[in-house]
């Protein structure tokens, strides 16, 4: 299936060069993803799960660092639909039945399967009134134990339709991320707040959140072991 | 083939060392024709089901649709191979698309038109730009001797490995960041 920013153009091999916002060749710094991989890769053959606009790169590093690596392109949920307002005269009830609600998010993958699930600015692209089911899913696939790294930006517009889509992030080492734009058609990006990004991953304990110079914030977030 | 005629021959024979002048593939031709003798070819009309077996490299151009076992062999996914089975060779090369779980003894490279929807699991993978893929890569190196200094990718940057370092992070280390942490 074709999914939304899939590259249309796959016959160059080549990238491009990184746009305005993105890093330069040596990419920055990801200590949050530093700090999971040294817990996780304890673990003899830790699952991790890339959700994100795929880098082929990425997967083979983490793989060679001793992780079995899935690769799972999510597709971006459509905002639910708006409840119906009073009909205006001369307008028939009818006409102002609900549209028929999105598909839930699901992510194709068995439950508590991932040490770690790497979501790369997916979660901007996800309307905000979803962000707990997508949170949910997240907490599904997780094991007990298990860790999830959430990047976001924080400097979306308010009008939420920044002319963006979810960029590739290529691993170069455990601690240094090299962010890359993605071709292709604008995708609406939401702004959501830390308190909302908080609260929609309430399963999940956040252990930590490093603000970044580039408005990039990342959330360290842990699935406790279930008591009893 | 008109490459092979034009390559310049000693006496004795055998192809003279490339300079400036010299075409490199001439010096590879004699090579080249060994390894034509033992390479196969399925061609892009060619459609198999079932299981497909052999002793030699393989290159499919066409359809397969069940399992393909060349062990001790390299098997190249043409441009216009559609496969859609279980993979099982030495080297396993996608060009074109491959839809099931493949399994290498030495390494699988997913060329940038490359299409991979399934596992793969061999000592050494490189996926270029622009591949796309779908699935779980394993890169488990038990018992393989050519693994060693393994992991390629054909992605402009290099992906520097820490094998067997114990990685640290810190955190004084980032630039006009903040750190926020909670208990």
């Amino acid at each position: 299936m074709k999914l939304p920013w899939s590259r249309e153009d796959s016959s160059t091999g080549l990238f491009g060069r990184p746009d305005r916002e993105s890093n330069d060749d040596e990419g920055q710094k990801c200590p949050g993803l530093a700090k999971i991989l040294e817990k996780i890769l304890r673990e003899d053959k830790p699952e991790i799960l890339d959700l994100g606009a795929f880098c082929g790169a990425t997967a083979v590093y983490l793989a060679d660092r001793g992780a079995r690596v899935s690769v799972e392109e999510l597709e971006i949920p459509a905002p639910l639909p708006k409840s119906p307002s009073k009909p205006a005269p001369g307008k028939s009830l009818r006409a102002q039945e609900p549209a028929e609600p999105p598909p839930p998010i699901r992510l194709d993958q068995p439950d508590g399967k991932f040490h770690l699930i790497l979501i790369w600015e997916i979660a901007d692209f996800v309307p905000t009134e979803r962000l707990s089911e997508f949170g949910a899913e997240i907490h599904r696939v997780l094991v007990d134990g298990g860790w999830a790294l959430l990047l976001s930006i924080s400097d979306t517009p308010t009008d939420g339709h920044a002319a963006r889509r979810p960029p590739r992030y290529r691993v170069m080492q455990d601690d240094q991320v090299a962010r890359e734009p993605n071709d292709g058609p604008a995708m609406k990006r939401y702004g959501h707040n830390p308190r909302q990004v908080e609260r929609a991953l309430e399963p999940l304990a956040v252990q930590g959140i490093h603000l970044q110079r580039n408005q990039l914030r990342e959330f360290l977030l842990f699935k406790r072991a279930r008591s009893g | 083939m008109a490459w092979i005629k034009q390559r310049p021959v000693t006496e004795k024979g055998s192809a003279i060392a490339p300079t400036d002048e010299t075409p490199r593939v001439a010096a590879l031709a004699p090579a080249r024709e060994r390894n034509m003798e033992s390479i196969v070819n399925i061609g892009q009309s060619v459609e198999i089901k079932g299981t497909l077996t052999g002793n030699e490299d393989l290159t499919i151009e066409g359809m397969v649709d069940g399992k393909i076992l060349v062990k001790d062999h390299s098997l190249t996914i043409g441009a216009n191979g559609r496969i859609t089975a279980e993979v099982h060779a030495k080297t396993v090369v996608v060009v074109g698309q491959v839809v099931g779980n493949i399994t290498a003894d030495d390494k699988v490279e997913v060329a940038p038109s490359g299409s991979v929807e399934g596992d793969v699991r061999a000592p050494r993978v490189s996926i270029a730009d622009g591949a796309k893929f779908e699935g779980s890569i394993d890169m488990d190196r038990k018992g393989s001797v050519a693994s060693k200094g393994a992991v390629t990718s054909a992605s402009p940057t290099p992906a520097a490995s820490k094998h067997g370092s114990s990685p640290t992070m810190p955190s004084q280390s980032i630039p006009r960041s903040a750190t926020a942490a909670k208990g």
